[in-house]
């Protein structure tokens, strides 16, 4: 053989080594299911795979009286449910099977995971009911709010949509009409999914996000 | 008066015996911060004509309606469900994100607790449930 062409031979292992270094790592961003899942790979979640889109800048005030922003979002995954604390219903019945989830999933990949519950009803609902609120269902989960302007810019991102229905401005025992999906935002900070929470799709839910997590190295 | 008094008895047993069966009463447990409750049943009708509930009332809360969660458009919504009947022969479910009582403590709740609940039905019966309070 010549030798120039075992030289080359020879460099083949080494230049392969750089170019791995050098392409993208194949994290999460490039594993986000696109286009159409098989049913195999996600159950319950609906991925928006492409449609996945950044979250503009966004600041809540936490349970904790702690700003809560994108920072606060990267590198986990969140799900997000939006409600009111005076909601009988929904919310109470959203949290208790979003408790179910985290207890059904793995024990490391819980970890990956983290719950927000954001009212949109900042009128009545205080950080400390919110954190009142929040301890009766899950110590680890987190309530957020603001006022309208600011919830806004959050909700209309993610196609959260809410309305406070007042009787007259002195009406204290209104509801709110609110929408009554989990969003999912990926690590990256970008609205990358939702799903609905029934109570019969607890497993289902939590072998999604064992996936997702499992499968999305960060 | 003795034949009019075992006239009334006679009547007693019938009106006791209601065709309504009622099932699986609970109330989900909310922390004391939060001024309402959900009370979740099933409801069935053995009999062959509807029967209306008219009225839920309980000393451990307030003005008992009957609620129902609806979704448009992927909203939902939370409306009055003025009048609640039970076609013969049929079962309807107070549940998660379905129908519900929507009641407002006296007291706050406990996990634990049997409250006692008088429902009145459009057949003349009225029945006592006891809800037990859940997480």
């Amino acid at each position: 053989m010549h030798k120039s062409t075992i030289a080359i031979i020879a460099l083949v292992p080494l230049f392969l080594v750089v170019a791995m270094t050098l392409l993208p790592k194949p994290g999460y961003s490039a594993q986000i299911p696109t286009g159409n899942i098989s049913p195999v790979e996600l159950e319950v979640i609906t991925m928006l795979g492409k449609k996945s889109k950044v979250l503009p800048e966004f600041e809540l005030t936490d349970h904790n009286q702690q700003v809560l922003s994108n920072e606060h979002m990267r590198g986990k995954w969140n799900l997000m449910f939006f409600g009111y604390t005076n909601c009988p219903d929904v919310c109470p019945n959203t949290l208790s099977i979003m408790d179910n989830i985290m207890n059904e999933m793995g024990s490391e990949e819980r970890e990956s995971v983290k719950v927000y519950f954001v009212s949109v009803d900042p009128e009545r609902d205080s950080l400390d009911s919110l954190s009142k609120y929040m301890s009766y269902f899950n110590p680890d989960f987190i309530a957020a709010t603001a006022d309208s302007d600011k919830l806004n810019v959050l909700t209309k991102a993610l196609g959260v949509s809410h309305k406070i229905k007042k009787k007259s401005a002195s009406d204290m025992a209104y509801s709110v009409n609110h929408s009554g999906y989990v969003v999912l935002i990926d690590p990256e900070v970008r609205y990358s999914g939702l799903f609905f929470s029934d109570p019969e799709n607890v497993q289902a839910i939590a072998r999604d996000m064992n996936h997702l997590v499992k499968n999305n190295n960060f | 008066m003795t034949r009019f008094l075992l006239l009334i008895l006679s009547l007693l047993p019938l009106a006791a015996q209601s065709e309504m069966l009622f099932k699986d009463t609970w109330i989900k447990n909310l922390p004391p911060s939060v001024p309402v409750r959900a009370g979740y049943m099933s409801i069935e009708n053995t009999g062959s004509e509807g029967i209306s509930i008219l009225s839920v009332r309980s000393k451990a809360f307030t003005n008992i309606e009957v609620h129902e969660t609806t979704m448009k458009n992927g909203m939902m919504h939370m409306g009055l469900v003025p009048e609640l009947t039970i076609k013969p022969h049929s079962k309807v479910m107070l549940e998660p994100g379905g129908m519900h009582l929507m009641m407002h403590p006296v007291e706050p709740t406990q996990i634990g607790d049997n409250i006692a609940m008088t429902v009145k039905l459009s057949d003349g019966t009225q029945q006592q449930l006891s809800f037990i309070v859940r997480k």
